[in-house]
């Protein structure tokens, strides 16, 4: 073990849902499984209600660092001083930043993001992931959201970023595609279209940009968000750095649709 | 299609503005064998005289003419919309052999009652200029029905102008008037008339879906938002007998077109990529997800334009109207349903907001 390699614990669920043990494994210079006592970088599963609860307590205990994997409900405070990081199935893509860049110079009048989900996904987790996803790539938080058609194979939601941009996005249940998110974003002459493939299989995202110029296909990344997540975390923790994702996820919530 | 050993069937067309250059002369210079444009009407007189020059035919301004022209076997009817349902009729009566109407064919519930009574009295067989209902990719994907669960229609497109320019070279080319977006009666009239302008492509297609599931769904209508989107567009939201619906467009600078066509279900997935209006460049590509497997239905080398037109040949040699005039009807009422409840909540929307 080397002097820079971090250990990592995971609950169970988040172990499965956030595929912490592919992580390792494809990062076995900078993690490895943790072996008690010494456990440095901890993965919570946001999928329990008490996560929050635990969250304060790995943070006592001495964690460095912390995973959230797919929350479905914010927590009210976190610890100030090691960073806590969000793993989402697609706002954690690492092609989002990208993506984001490149959205930033199309003044986009519309983002529209758009999901195929199976039945089974928690309804609440995947709003929060399409939600922060929405924040990352229009570089502005959901500040409201209302849902106006909803069935139980489909969703829409209309909503408003806070720089005053429109939002729209949609949830449809389906097993007739794999899950995936897509965004488009349309200016007055350009626009930009991604696809965010879940996980599960670390396809890549395909980012294409079209302008006066033509289309672009931004580099495709072959690595899957979980992954990212990991590195993004390792990262912070060397550079004593923290993270604003709970307050980002607490705000997210927050814009929420008003729901029974 | 009918094999053509007979003379090419005469057309005279009512209205010779883009939609008529760009869209119906050249897709019918593609179908020389089949007709041969006789006569061309249109008020201003320029025009007239300068679009029946390019394919040789006779020139009016008179719409009464024209019909009455026994050089004239069939009528194409591409006149601004409200003028649609009168000169289908008045076609009819003048006792010719067909007509084929850009959409909408009329544009309200009492025109749309008028054509039915002159088509069951003159027997006229009609073809509605729907060129999605006729497009390849449509009509692929289309023949194993399923009942959907959710439907998608996006449109985004340049200005016309940018396909118009590649299939002819349009005069006379109508100014796109100024618009206040804070207004609520230009909210409403924004929305209304991209429903009836633009959705209307694919309206009849998403009513189809819709009887997959239901065959009375589509009367179940109701619009829950509506809006205009700048510079140009609509965003739509509805549902028909429980299936939501989404209308959306977008006509900006953007040179890179987008529209495609989603039928969602439980197990399966159906969607058409169209081409520009305009230009000739192929069917649709259909592709269908189901099972496991993603089918891709080769392209056909003609758009639904041209389908229309090809299938109009076969209505006029003895075939069958494929889509019967009740069902043209049954689509317009669709439409008009979903202007009208689009415009009152898009209305209401921006004067409760003010």
């Amino acid at each position: 073990m080397n002097a820079a390699q971090l250990t990592v614990d995971a609950d169970l669920t988040a172990a499965a849902h956030g595929a912490v043990d592919e992580v390792i494994a494809s990062l076995p210079v900078s993690l490895a499984p943790a072996r008690l006592p010494r456990v440095e970088l901890i993965a919570l599963s946001g999928s329990s209600e008490d996560w929050p609860t635990r969250l304060a307590v790995v943070a006592r205990e001495g964690a460095r660092g912390v995973t959230v994997v797919a929350p479905t409900r914010p927590a009210d405070a976190g610890p100030d001083r090691i960073p806590v990081v969000v793993d989402y199935e697609y706002a954690s893509n690492p092609a989002v930043p990208g993506a984001a860049r490149a959205a930033s110079k199309i003044g986009a009048a519309l983002l529209e993001i758009r999901a195929t989900a199976v039945r089974e996904v928690t309804e609440r987790a995947l709003l929060l992931d399409l939600f922060a996803l929405a924040r990352r790539l229009g570089g502005s938080p959901v500040a409201s959201s209302r849902v106006v058609l909803e069935s139980d194979a489909f969703l829409a939601i209309r909503g408003r970023l806070a720089d005053g941009r429109p939002l729209l996005v949609n949830v449809s249940r389906t097993s007739a595609r794999t899950p995936g998110a897509e965004a488009r974003m349309l200016g007055a002459d350009a626009g930009l279209t991604a696809s965010f493939p879940a996980p599960s299989a670390a396809r890549p995202a395909r980012v294409v940009i079209s302008d006066f110029d033509g289309a672009r296909t931004l580099p495709t990344l072959y690595e899957t968000s979980h992954r990212a997540t990991w590195r993004r975390l390792r990262d912070l923790v060397h550079a004593g750095g923290t993270a604003t994702d709970l307050a980002d996820l607490a705000a997210d919530d927050a814009a929420l649709p008003p729901h029974d | 299609m009918t094999p053509t050993t007979q003379h090419p069937i005469r057309v005279g067309i009512l209205g010779a503005g883009p939609v008529a250059q760009a869209i119906h002369l050249p897709t019918l210079s593609r179908l020389g064998e089949d007709f041969r444009v006789t006569r061309v009407m249109d008020v201003d007189a320029a025009v007239a005289e300068s679009v029946a020059g390019r394919v040789g035919a006779a020139w009016t301004t008179d719409v009464q003419e024209l019909l009455e022209d026994p050089a004239v076997d069939v009528v194409a009817v591409c006149s601004p919309h409200p003028f649609h349902a009168a000169q289908v009729i008045a076609a009819m009566r003048a006792g010719k052999r067909a007509v084929l109407c850009e959409k909408p064919f009329a544009v309200s519930g009492d025109e749309a009652r008028e054509i039915a009574e002159a088509a069951a009295e003159t027997g006229v067989p009609i073809v509605v200029g729907a060129m999605h209902a006729y497009d390849h990719g449509w009509l692929a994907v289309s023949e194993q029905p399923f009942a959907p669960t959710s439907i998608r229609s996006s449109i985004v497109l340049p200005p016309n102008p940018r396909f118009e320019d590649f299939a002819t070279e349009v005069l006379a080319r109508p100014a796109m008037p100024g618009r206040n977006p804070h207004d609520p009666e230009v909210a409403a009239a924004a929305v209304s008339g991209g429903v009836m302008g633009l959705a209307i492509h694919d309206l009849p297609l998403i009513r189809e879906a819709l009887s997959w599931g239901d065959p009375d769904a589509w009367r179940k209508v109701r619009v829950v938002g509506a809006e205009p989107l700048a510079p140009f567009g609509y965003l739509i939201h509805l549902e028909a007998g429980g299936v939501p619906i989404e209308l959306h467009a977008t006509m900006s600078e953007n040179w890179n077109p987008d529209w495609r066509l989603t039928v969602t279900g439980a197990d399966q997935e159906i969607g058409v990529e169209f081409t520009p209006s305009y230009v000739q460049a192929g069917s649709g590509t259909g592709r269908r997800f189901a099972s496991g497997r993603i089918t891709e239905f080769t392209p056909a080398d003609f758009n639904g334009y041209e389908g229309e037109w090809r299938h109009f040949a076969d209505i006029v040699r003895g075939g069958e109207q494929r889509i019967p005039t009740a069902e043209l009807i049954d689509d317009l009422v669709f439409a008009l349903e979903i202007a009208e409840q689009a415009a009152d909540t898009a209305r209401a929307a921006l004067a409760a907001a003010a």
